[in-house]
């Protein structure tokens, strides 16, 4: 073979030497190279093995399409399934081959493809199916997964990769030769515009191809720098290079992936990546073209090369895979190639077409001719033949007579299909174009347009008619082009999907999917067992499912199928292109809300102080809750929630509740609207008193629950569970402004705005007393569920006289910036009387033993007021209020409905689980009918045994009765069936 | 006022802000009512900003107006107006100073840094200069407001940690 290297190339730096390393071995290329140009310029053409049967894998393609060459980059924190044809190279790259072992020569896994005759369409679908369900789980799956596959996940790493929002009027989806002068017209023009190509050099085929000879009589480079120098000064246009639009969403909303070191290595200290989210008016696509590949028996052999990858290769990176390559076509479009292969000093050993001398155009045959190039005309490449690399071609005539040609290389050209991916994805529909025998844009369901070879317009010489006519809608000047090329004048095509193979061999192979390894024969075997609709045919030989989506050869997959069922190709029909168009990397999709911005987090104003304490926080909603308060590291949280509960039951204890949710309601029709809300009824309420109320849904059930301060009839305070403050204020609104629009009435939250402290325990009142000794906190002037305003060092307050514990206890509504030194003054005087900072955990377990619910664990969107025994929160006077009517619903007041119960295990030692089952039976038999479940459970250091709530069956019935509870081993518990109220049942300790 | 960046194309400050929220029938009895003890007339189109030298008052909902004080004030003469504006039985202000906090974005590459955290379309044209939005930054819900060339982002207390950390790591990657 003869130097490789083309040296007149622009885009190559010769001069900058670059190492790489590709299974371990060292080769040199230049920077600019992808890996799949400086593999060949290093004359490798085996790059990895087939997915199903390891069959060798060369370079197919120069492009996105590619369906082979896909490598791990070991030095990228081992990122599989690259793609070689884009990926850039960069000194000191690390590359692996994928899919193989023990070496990419000499793979075990190869087998697979002696044993392929076994593995024809649905193989799996048919064979592991028994003689065990758990076959599938305990032995197929891992063994199938481990022979199959393609890349290994990285194990650990930390990519860095950004979001960046745009909104512009007009996005230009591809900067070739069409993109670029829609580009130029809107310069300086109203519109905002984005230019994104997935390419660092803008120009498509002027770049990448022999196609274009001058444009207004320049050079095709001279052409590109100066329009694109033009684009870049103009300040409505910004240019996003690197850029692969990889959705089009509803409406106009486009996702594209940036990467951000194209040539050189990612750093852990910088954006690898931008996921760019567009919004836009107007969506152009100047997405070009993508070539066809053709099928025929060895379709797949390394040296196999579409022709336009070749030109690609030669034009573009300056290098030439080979000097004497075959050229296999139906069609007009290698004409460059062969010019430019002569330009070179290079010439094919063959040109090969399906087509007759006269129907080949003229200055096609007239190139071959004059260079002297043996061409066969009316023949097809019937197979290829080599080991790991072509090393032969079978060309067969109209006649049946079959020729053989050595050759290191082979060009195919099954035709030009628009890039309608992105097209189909904003549900635009196609059409058959029967000329050029591909589908091609027809009519757009969002605002998009599409130009040049995208919409299926391959005629340089209509390029500016076609821009001026659809451009036209946005006012620009219109062009006018003179464009010389070396390509025939129409793009003509013969039909051809498939070349059946001469051989008769059952291991003989003409491959229609390269990346799923799926033949042609597979095809017909899914037919013939009447997945005739092209949908379930794609499932069941997973035509077209790889990374690929079948760029280069779905097409190919619908004209087979139509002649198989001898019917049209737009009646068969199309597969749909589903986003993304090419796959987006975990860390892309995630952006910067990974890590420690996975979620947003919310802390109280004092946070501070329990991260000084060594609080342990848990996650409630978004908020950081301190969970519990250990002593020492040594102290579990068992332990510490135990001896914080205990605390609160014999001395105070105090809980940050600034999470809950508070809502101020105004109005002068307040207290209409809050009986209408909840089920309490609040008429008779005396202003200045507290209320526990609940809140329903439309179907009856606990939405939320929480105290209404009554400040007058025409003002309120209601609190809310922590979780429930946002949906609690949104129903407030939407019954205000939707069912109720005659109500005067006005919310806001005021979650915010004040801290909230609950202390409670016997001690409280002295500590109380102590914090605020201008305040009378005896029983006459404070009684339990009342509240007071007060103004203590200029800061206004809210005390009110409530407790979650059991205990006789205040809540304390302190503004936001306040909060810390209201905070710490009660912990100064409460530290005489054994106050104690208490956690989450420890209030769940104060609340459960005197019985109070907590919305969302003790119930689950199926529990009313009733099976609460809350009935006598229920105002039955009242005309309507949110859920009533479904509280006599038959379902609703049906006996046997889950209600909330106590249980207690017989024997003390036993512990309780939440969500365990309660059960009649002690013997566990599956199925068995099941009561219900524990919905909470804790250790009472008060009762001294494990207590847990539920809600079973006929729970109210059952108090007194037994049950059992299951466990995960098979065993049961007894557990008595008792009331949910463990703790002082009178209440004594509340109002003392 | 604390300074938490500073750079040639950008300047973020976090800010207190006294801060009320008014809501209320737009009717003309209730835009007399705020003019009465605002001295300022509310704007009547949704998402617009009136202001003068120290305070600004923006229409967020079609019944929500936010009021702003740049200046210091008496806690006293504070509460006054509010119990002022809520002497009228239809109108219910909330003091909110505590509840939000504001950034306040100066230099050319705001916008930019800010796209890397919301949707949002600040062009000229679409974000006019004295208006507002109520928008998602960062996955949390923020308001903006938009003067001359300058922004004031606030959001709930709760957030601000989390809200300042995602502002310097915009400007960072």
């Amino acid at each position: 073979m003869s130097d490789l290297n083309v040296k007149d190339n622009k885009f190559i730096q010769f001069h900058q030497k670059i190492s790489f390393q590709f299974d371990g071995k060292k080769y040199f290329a230049f920077k600019g190279d992808t890996i799949a140009s400086a593999l060949l310029r290093n004359n490798i053409s085996l790059v990895g093995r087939s997915f199903k049967y390891h069959r060798p894998r060369g370079i197919y393609t120069c492009g996105i399409e590619e369906p082979n060459a896909l490598v791990q980059i070991i030095s990228e924190h081992s990122e599989p399934n690259t793609r070689a044809t884009i990926k850039k190279i960069y000194e000191g790259m690390q590359i692996e081959s994928q899919n193989r072992w023990p070496s990419l020569e000499n793979d075990i896994g190869s087998i697979n493809s002696f044993l392929s005759p076994l593995f024809t369409a649905g193989f799996y679908y048919k064979t592991f199916m028994g003689p065990h369900k758990s076959f599938w789980k305990k032995i197929y799956e891992p063994v199938i997964r481990r022979a199959a596959g393609l890349g290994k996940p990285p194990k650990e790493f930390k990519a860095i990769s950004n979001h960046m929002h745009h909104n512009v009027d007009i996005t230009i989806v591809g900067a070739g030769l069409n993109g670029l002068l829609a580009a130029k017209s809107l310069i300086n023009s109203n519109y905002d515009v984005l230019l994104i190509d997935q390419d660092d050099q803008l120009g498509g085929i002027l770049n990448n191809s022999n196609k274009i000879l001058s444009i207004n009589n320049q050079q095709p480079s001279e052409f590109v720098k100066e329009i694109i120098q033009e684009i870049q000064n103009a300040s409505n246009i910004q240019i996003l290079k690197n850029t692969l639009v990889t959705t089009y969403n509803y409406i106009d909303h486009l996702i594209a992936i940036e990467d951000k070191f194209v040539g050189s290595k990612p750093t852990n200290d910088k954006v690898n990546s931008t996921l760019h989210k567009i919004r836009t008016s107007h969506v152009i696509l100047s997405n070009g073209h993508i070539e066809r590949f053709l099928s025929f028996q060895n379709n797949d052999l390394p040296g196999v090369m579409l022709s336009t990858a070749f030109e690609k290769y030669i034009c573009r990176y300056g290098v030439s895979p080979s000097t004497q390559p075959v050229i296999f076509s139906n069609n007009s479009n290698s004409l460059s190639l062969i010019k430019k292969l002569i330009s070179i000093g290079h010439k094919p050993r063959a040109y090969v077409d399906s087509r007759s001398g006269e129907e080949i155009e003229t200055e096609l045959f007239d190139t071959i001719h004059r260079n002297d190039i043996p061409i066969y005309t009316n023949s097809l490449i019937a197979a290829a033949h080599g080991k790991k690399h072509i090393e032969k071609v079978l060309i067969e005539n109209n006649s049946g007579a079959i020729s053989e040609i050595k050759t290191d290389y082979l060009c195919i050209s099954g035709g030009i299909n628009p890039d309608v991916h992105l097209f189909t994805q904003s549900k635009g529909i196609l059409d058959w174009d029967e000329q050029h025998l591909t589908y091609k844009p027809y009519k757009s369901f969002q605002s998009t347009i599409t130009i040049g070879s995208a919409s299926g317009q391959f005629d340089f010489s209509k390029i500016d008619t076609e821009l001026n006519e659809k451009l036209s809608i946005f006012n620009v000047d219109k062009i006018k082009l003179d464009i010389k090329t070396n390509v025939c004048s129409l793009l003509k095509v013969k039909k051809l999907w498939e070349v059946k193979s001469p051989s008769k061999s059952i291991w003989a192979k003409s491959f229609i999917d390269l990346q799923n390894d799926v033949t042609t024969k597979d095809i017909r075997q899914a037919i013939s067992e009447g997945f005739d609709r092209i949908e379930h045919l794609k499932r069941f030989t997973t035509n077209s499912m790889g990374t690929d989506q079948g760029k280069i050869s779905s097409i190919n997959a619908l004209g087979i199928v139509s002649d198989l069922l001898d019917k049209k190709v737009n009646e068969v029909g199309t597969t749909i292109y589903r986003p993304p168009y090419s796959p987006l990397s975990f860390a892309a999709i995630a952006g910067r809300n990974t890590y420690e911005f996975y979620d947003p987090e919310r802390k109280s104003p004092i946070h501070s102080w329990h991260l000084s304490k060594g609080a342990v926080f848990e996650d409630v909603g978004q908020w950081k809750r301190p969970w519990y308060f250990p002593l020492n590291s040594e102290e579990s949280m068992h332990d510490a929630v135990q001896r914080e509960s205990k605390s609160v039951r014999e001395g105070a204890g105090i809980l940050d509740g600034s999470t809950l949710g508070k809502i101020e309601i105004k109005g002068n029709d307040a207290l209409t609207f809050m009986n209408l809300i909840y089920t309490n009824d609040f008429t008779k309420m005396k202003p200045g008193s507290s209320r526990y109320a609940l809140m329903l849904g439309e179907d009856g059930m606990v939405k939320d629950d929480g105290i209404i301060c009554k400040i007058s009839d025409q003002h309120f305070i209601a609190t809310t569970t922590t979780g429930g403050a946002a949906n609690v204020l949104t129903c407030m609104e939407e019954y205000a402004q939707t069912e109720w629009p005659e109500l005067n009435v006005y919310m806001n939250s005021i979650t915010e705005q004040f801290a909230t402290f609950n202390i409670s325990g016997p001690k409280t009142r002295d500590i109380m007393q102590k914090v605020f000794p201008d305040i009378d906190f005896s029983n006459q002037t404070f009684p339990f569920m009342t509240f007071q305003f007060h103004t203590i060092d200029q800061i206004p307050i809210r005390i009110m006289r409530a407790s979650f514990t059991g205990e006789m206890g205040y809540e304390i509504y302190v503004p936001a910036q306040q909060a810390l030194k209201i905070w710490e003054k009660i912990h100064h005087f409460g530290s005489d009387f054994g106050l104690v900072p208490y956690g989450t955990e420890t209030m769940h377990l104060l609340r459960a033993e005197k019985g109070y619910i907590i919305v969302g664990q003790d119930t689950d969107g199926s529990i009313t007021p009733i099976d609460l025994g809350l009935n006598w929160m229920i105002g039955k006077s009242k005309k309507d209020f949110l859920g009533k009517r479904s509280l006599t619903r038959s379902d609703t007041i049906r006996p046997d409905r889950k209600q909330l119960v106590g249980i207690i295990p017989s024997n003390i030692d036993n512990h309780l689980e939440e969500g365990q089952h309660v059960v009649l039976e002690d013997k566990i038999q599956t199925p068995m009918p099941m009561l219900g479940h524990i919905t909470s459970s804790y250790f009472s250091p008060t009762l001294n045994h494990s207590f847990g709530l539920a809600v079973i069956k006929n729970g109210h019935a059952l108090i007194g009765t037994e049950a059992f509870v299951s466990t995960p081993d098979q065993k049961t518990i007894p557990v008595k069936i008792v009331n949910p109220v463990f703790y002082d049942q009178e209440n004594q300790r509340l109002v003392s | 006022m604390r300074e938490i960046f500073r750079s040639n194309d950008i300047e973020i400050r976090f800010q207190l802000k006294k801060q009320i929220i008014i809501r209320g029938p737009s009717t003309s009895e209730f835009n007399n009512h705020l003019n009465k003890h605002l001295d300022l007339l509310p704007p009547t189109e949704n998402l617009r900003i009136i202001n003068d030298q120290n305070r600004f008052l923006a229409k967020l909902s079609f019944d929500q107006w936010n009021l702003i004080i740049n200046e210091e004030i008496e806690t006293k003469k504070f509460q006054k107006l509010i119990d002022n504006l809520n002497s009228n039985s239809s109108t219910l202000a909330t003091d909110y100073s505590d509840a939000q906090v504001f950034f306040r974005i100066m230099g050319s590459n705001r916008f930019k840094m800010l796209n890397k955290l919301t949707h949002f379309d600040f062009r000229e044209k679409s974000f006019k200069t004295l208006t507002a939005a109520q928008t998602l930054l960062a996955r949390i819900d923020c308001a903006i407001f938009n003067f001359d060339d300058y922004l004031y982002i606030s959001c709930n207390r709760s957030f601000s940690e989390y809200l300042e950390d995602r502002l310097i790591d915009a400007i960072n990657f």
